[in-house]
């Protein structure tokens, strides 16, 4: 598979725009929208696309510690700072 | 309530074959996202009985069983929860074979209603698939306490499948969905969704090359897709089918070239690609059937905050209950008032529940007065007086007999136990606490090596770590799946031992501290020493959690009984070959040799040659040592230092037999056999340190 890193939707590119972060580094309990994912490890992004953390989606983080728990539309997640290091949301 | 027909086919702990129906009935697949209600709904549909609880990845097995609808009967099947078709773990490979090798009459993809637009990609896929589908809306009581509203004839109508609305814990809507199972036509429509152009043309291309390669469960877009994607059993698939056809090279169409290709060509994963594409045209479909909940990307925040009132207000007679769940969940999952109640849970659940209470009080009870005072007494004078052989009276009610030790043992002593240790742990298991502990210890975990996901299969090793082993199939890489064999294997007593030694340590607290400092101590130890040696990256945690729920008392009460029926199968033939083997020992004087044997490291760790013999049934299973070690103490044979050192060694001794086939068949024969070489000498060189210890210390217990 591929390792290159791309940002994602394809057809527009994704600038670091201020408001842009990562979701390790978001503002707990303010509502953003994922962005894009980071798409380095194959399996972390399989895996978040299986589970529904995608592009477009609402997301709010509710704690950092001990987890990164957020919550995308209707469901609730735990993550390592890793994964959340590979979901990046817009405000 | 109906009384579950236990059975899940190739279960380790359950030999009950009897209920494979195995004939040419048509055949009912549920399938699905994982902790959606596959299994409740299983229960509804079945004779059979699979295990619900409330947390992702329950079951890790196909269960099947039959069922009667209308006048027909049918074979139902229950499969491990999958993301999608594309799996990552090992329990959603074994959906995913199953899938490509049934001939499914109908495939029920069961969803959760709440979820519904980040389910609907995999029904997509299904139907990509050209699998047979209902779809059925599970969870709706929870849907509408949160206000949400689905158009479920649109719905129908746009996948020209029928859609069903069910809550399957109460068995509501499941009579219109047996009516629609009953009548069920497969509807020839596949969704068309464009991919782009470093997709679609590819796709053609398998297609084509795969126009006579015959059937493979799946349509052949289906798995042109997951090929694309690199899947290893679409691979495995596509060799077999080369086989077949006389061609023994390793890419017989060309295909393997073709998807690297692909995915060479393309900036990104296709996986991505496939998936956004799959996302957009479901959110298509979800503006049509739940028009007023867009995901919230062309609104501003003022306009969403009036919305969610709005969806407030329709969903009063929920948002209460939503309200105290959303309190209780943010006191577990916070970093420190998680910690006391854990604390908490351990300390009234396992220590006074079932160390205090069923180990102590009702075994005592049944024990020494129902089965000592009375029972065996009794049937030894009867025995006695009807076979005058000393021979058999020594088989059956002597020191080691089959009703003397090996009935009374596991009706007295062991199924109490493990039937209170049940109980708390299905409650546990239904209020959704295991996920939240997840969240708590990941850091901690890390340490060894393990991802806070593995601390299922751990608490559940407190269980049965024979049904532990196997889920720790849900673990994502194989050096993590290794270290929680190893751990569970060495370090986790299971409800029996841990409920005998809780028990006979109660009245001596310190003695108590001491015994789980060491076990926690050597838990820590082996796992970090594990993470150390063996190659690899530390897992990453990732998890869903689902809602804290009320524990429904008809589960846990189906749930503790299945599980202390298959306990009680497991064991009483066991404890009985153990009585039998003895009897036989003793004839041939090979018991006393083993027993001179095993003296040896019994007095190297400072315990009385009499406690051999525990050990000795320690190699046939871990409760029938700790039974042993019941009796012993019963008898008041061991000072309190001995207590402590032989629970310690007792604890960290061989994994039951059961267990061990398990690593067998999860792990592969070298390494069970290097975990249990490792193991047996390492317990008995941890209780040779705590006694030297504790007696260096001038420790009196
Ligand atoms: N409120 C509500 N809860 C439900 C419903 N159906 C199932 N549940 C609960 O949801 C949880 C999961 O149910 P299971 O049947 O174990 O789910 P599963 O899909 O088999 O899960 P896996 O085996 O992990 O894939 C349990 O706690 C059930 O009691 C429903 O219709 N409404
Ligand atoms: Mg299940």
């Amino acid at each position: 598979m591929k390792t290159k890193s791309v940002l994602l939707p394809p057809t527009e590119p994704v600038r670091m725009k201020p408001g842009n972060t990562s979701l390790a580094s978001m503002e707990p309990k303010k509502r953003g929208k994922i962005s894009h994912l980071e798409t380095k490890n194959p399996g972390i992004l399989q895996k978040l696309m299986a589970m529904g953390v995608l592009p477009g989606m609402p997301v709010t983080l509710l704690r950092r510690k001990p987890s990164y728990l957020f919550e995308v539309d209707q469901t609730r997640y735990a993550v390592d700072r890793e994964i959340a290091d590979h979901i990046f949301v817009s405000y | 309530m109906k009384l579950p027909y236990i059975c899940s086919k190739n279960d380790c702990c359950c030999r009950n074959t009897g209920c494979d129906p195995g004939t040419d009935l048509p055949k009912i697949v549920l399938v699905g996202n994982p902790n959606v209600g596959k299994s409740s709904l299983f229960n509804s549909l079945s004779e059979s009985y699979a295990v619900v609880s409330n947390y992702p990845g329950t079951s890790v097995e196909i269960t099947r069983g039959k069922g009667r609808i209308g006048n027909r009967e049918y074979e139902i099947i229950d499969t491990p929860g999958m993301y999608s078709l594309h799996p990552i773990s090992e329990e959603e490979r074994v959906s995913q074979r199953m899938l490509f090798g049934e001939k499914p009459y109908v495939c029920l993809h069961v969803v959760d209603a709440r979820n519904l637009r980040r389910m609907l990609p995999f029904t997509v896929q299904l139907l990509e698939a050209r699998l047979p589908l209902i779809l059925v809306l599970n969870m709706m009581d929870e849907a509408e306490d949160r206000g949400i509203e689905i158009d479920r004839a649109k719905l129908s109508r746009i996948l020209e499948v029928p859609v069903f609305g069910t809550v399957s814990s109460e068995k509501k809507g499941i009579e219109e969905l047996k009516t629609a199972i009953a009548d069920f036509k497969p509807s020839g429509k596949v969704p068309k969704i464009e991919y782009g152009k470093n997709i679609d043309p590819r796709l053609e291309e398998i297609e084509k090359r795969l126009e006579d390669a015959g059937n493979f469960g799946i349509s052949k877009r289906a798995l042109g897709l997951l090929l694309l994607q690199e899947d290893r059993t679409a691979f495995e698939k596509l060799r077999e089918k080369g086989k077949e056809k006389g061609c023994e090279e390793k890419d017989c169409f060309g295909l393997q070239a073709l998807a690297e290709e692909a995915s060479k060509q393309a900036d990104c994963p296709l996986t991505y690609l496939i998936a956004l594409q799959r996302q957009t045209y479901v959110n298509g479909i979800m503006e049509q059937v739940m028009p007023d909940t867009d995901p919230g990307d062309t609104e501003g925040p003022g306009r969403r905050k009036e919305k969610s009132e709005a969806a407030a207000k329709k969903a009063k007679p929920g948002a209460k209950k939503i309200g105290l769940a959303e309190n209780i969940d943010s006191i577990l999952t916070h970093p420190v008032l998680g910690i006391p109640v854990l604390f908490l849970v351990l300390y009234f659940g396992l220590y006074r529940f079932v160390g205090v209470f069923a180990a102590g009080t009702v075994v005592d009870f049944l024990e020494n007065a129902v089965f000592g005072e009375h029972i065996n007494p009794w049937i030894s004078a009867q025995f006695t007086a009807l076979v005058p052989y000393p021979l058999l009276q020594d088989l059956f009610v002597g020191e080691y007999g089959i009703i003397t030790q090996a009935v009374t043992y596991a009706i007295a002593l062991i199924l109490p136990i493990v039937g209170a240790f049940f109980l708390v742990f299905s409650i546990i298991e239904d209020t959704g606490y295991l996920p939240r502990l997840a969240l708590l210890v990941d850091g901690m975990f890390k340490k060894i090596g393990l991802s806070g996901r593995a601390v299922i299969p751990m608490v559940l090793g407190f269980g049965c770590s024979t049904m532990a082993t196997m889920v720790t199939r849900t673990l994502e890489t194989k050096r993590e799946r290794l270290i929680s064999n190893i751990l569970l294997a060495l370090a986790i007593p299971c409800s029996a031992q841990l409920g005998i030694i809780l028990s006979i340590l109660s009245g001596n607290p310190k003695g108590l501290l001491i015994w789980a400092g060491v076990i926690i101590l050597e838990f820590i130890f082996i796992g970090y020493l594990a993470a150390k040696v063996l190659p690899g990256k530390n897992p990453t945690f990732i998890l869903e959690l689902p809602p804290l729920r009320k524990p429904r008392l008809s589960n846990i009460a189906v749930k503790t009984y299945s599980r202390m029926h298959w306990y009680f199968l497991e064991v009483l033939p066991l404890f009985v070959m153990a009585s039998v083997l003895i009897w036989i020992g003793k004839l041939t004087g090979l018991f006393a040799l083993a027993l001179k044997v095993m003296e040896y490291p019994t007095q190297w760790i400072g315990l009385p040659t009499d406690a051999a013999a525990v050990f000795l049934f320690g190699f046939f299973r871990r409760d029938l040592g700790a039974a042993g070690l019941y009796g012993m103490h019963d008898s008041g044979f061991l000072t309190g230092v001995q207590l402590v050192v032989a629970a310690v060694t007792l604890t960290l001794f061989m994994p039951c037999i059961a267990q061990f086939m398990m690593t067998i068949k999860e792990r592969g024969l070298k390494t069970a056999l290097a975990i249990s070489g490792f193991i047996f000498p390492s317990a008995f060189l941890a209780g040779f340190i705590v006694n030297t210890l504790l007696d260096a210390l001038g420790v009196v217990l």
